[in-house]
């Protein structure tokens, strides 16, 4: 009887010790939804050794409407973004037109939705860790890691999630204050917090309205289709004959370098993104890099006058794979890749 | 281009003196690093600093004064001693001035790297999927948007 007692009781006290988490990302998911918040915040973006950092203020009627004005980087202070009726909408300041941004949904609750529904699978596992402050607010500190390891060492496929999360969720709101996203194993590679918060402020409906004169055009070198962005191009767009199951293309970017345009295909799987690049008559890339933990894998090969690459966190036998159906050379021959 | 370059032609190109080959190439370099895309910030504050001073003219015989002043000293070969003092004192005030308005610099900037991506264009490439797969886990849409625009125009 005893050790029945002391049996449940222990089943009920692991049984919260892994519910309360998930309350808490529940909490943080319903005040990213429906919280009328203020303030502003710094987001910084570590990709290899380059880290940009963006400081915005942001207006924000739950996830019915945001506006987002940049402060830094100072080339680009001042932009507006806007985000009412499904769609974003990026103006820079005083001009007379807006552009739209291709299929973005509103963001900060979009982490949040699926890392419930990923904890309530097993598929990711939550802990608290010691309560921490932000803004002089008191709040939990959530971390999230992919059951599963790392996708270097374990080919297999993994749910689309970072590998760790870490938020810090005010006690009293449930709002998110700081967020660290570990993309693959290592530091993190996002970071975004809060410096400055007001609750339920006055909105007015003209902060999340175009001006009337302001003309909404589409975002230019960004297109949901090859044969949108083809014109951009300037020569023709090689597509994959091969793809991993279920992948779909999410993006088509034609990015102007020194070297002429590069054409980007930027694809998603249920598990992994990766990206495909290609240009013309640019210099044979020579990928000198060294194999750096957290990095996703790279293969880089040249075709007659063309170049291309794959980058992505799919396993290297399907990088591979795709690389031969666009015409790479076997992995053998002295193509670059890591 | 790496960042020394870089900085070895910031000023041309902000005074618009660099050929548009050399021009391109600052560009992409200048889209890929972060560290460099803030001190052309700090130089272009500095060049718009300096234009937005009053200008003066000067006077119409000032390089007749000058001449004469020079004739005049040229004359009179004495040594000043206390003024030259007085210059050889000052100049340690101004080096270790100098030297602690760099120490200053130096320490509000992060401590990032000096970036080699632009060397690399495959590197960048690299960094460019990675900005993208971060992106989507932001909770603002701006790296996004800075992503498809060039983070500085």
């Amino acid at each position: 009887m005893r050790t029945a007692f002391l049996l449940t009781a222990l089943v009920w006290t692991l049984g919260w010790a892994q519910e309360r988490p998930v309350q808490w990302l529940q909490r943080a998911q319903q005040a990213e939804e429906t919280l009328a918040v203020a303030g502003a915040r710094v987001v910084e973006i570590t990709a290899g050794r380059t880290v940009q950092r963006i400081e915005e203020r942001f207006w924000r009627q739950g996830a019915r409407a945001e506006r987002i004005e940049v402060l830094a980087p100072p080339e680009r202070r001042g932009e507006v973004l806007l985000y009412r009726g499904g769609r974003w909408l990026a103006m820079r300041p005083n001009a007379k037109e807006a552009f739209e941004m291709p299929r973005m949904p509103i963001q900060g609750a979009l982490l949040l939705k699926t890392a419930v529904e990923l904890v309530q699978r097993g598929a990711v596992l939550a802990e608290t860790l010691p309560n921490a402050t932000v803004l002089g607010r008191s709040c939990v500190v959530v971390r999230l890691t992919l059951a599963r390891p790392a996708l270097q060492r374990d080919e297999t496929p993994r749910p689309m999630f970072p590998a760790a999360v870490t938020l810090w969720i005010d006690k009293e709101t449930g709002y998110a204050l700081r967020r660290e996203i570990a993309l693959r194993e290592g530091a993190p590679v996002m970071r975004m917090e809060l410096t400055r918060m007001e609750l339920n402020p006055r909105l007015s409906p003209e902060l999340f309205t175009l001006p009337p004169d302001v003309v909404v055009r589409p975002l230019g070198g960004v297109y949901e289709t090859v044969e949108e962005a083809q014109r951009a191009a300037g020569f023709p767009i090689r597509t994959p004959s091969y793809l991993p199951t279920g992948a779909t293309l999410e993006r088509v970017m034609v990015q102007p370098r020194a070297s002429g345009q590069v054409v980007v295909l930027h694809y998603r799987t249920p598990s992994a993104r990766f990206s495909i690049f290609q240009a013309h008559k640019s210099r044979p890339a020579e990928f000198g890099g060294k194999r750096r933990h957290g990095r996703p894998h790279a293969q880089f090969w040249q075709s007659g006058d063309y170049w291309f690459g794959i980058v992505g966190s799919l396993p290297k036998a399907e990088i591979e794979r795709i690389a031969q159906s666009l015409g790479a050379p076997d992995t053998d021959a002295p193509a670059t890749g890591r | 281009m790496n960042c020394k370059r870089f900085e070895q032609q910031m000023w041309a190109y902000l005074e618009g003196q660099l050929p548009s080959a050399q021009a391109q190439a600052f560009e992409a370099h200048l889209q890929a690093c972060a560290r460099c895309q803030r001190q052309l910030a700090a130089a272009r504050a500095t060049y718009r600093a300096l234009h937005a001073l009053p200008r003066h003219r000067a006077p119409e015989n000032l390089a007749a004064q000058v001449r004469h002043r020079m004739a005049q000293s040229s004359a009179r070969p004495r040594v000043d001693w206390a003024r030259v003092w007085r210059r050889v004192a000052l100049a340690p005030a101004l080096g270790l001035l100098t030297v602690a308005a760099w120490w200053g610099w130096q320490a509000q900037q992060p401590n990032a790297p000096i970036n080699t991506a632009a060397e690399d264009p495959t590197e960048s490439l690299v960094e460019l999927h990675e900005q993208l797969e971060v992106a989507d886990w932001s909770p603002s849409p701006t790296p996004s948007y800075f992503i498809s625009t060039g983070y500085t125009r």
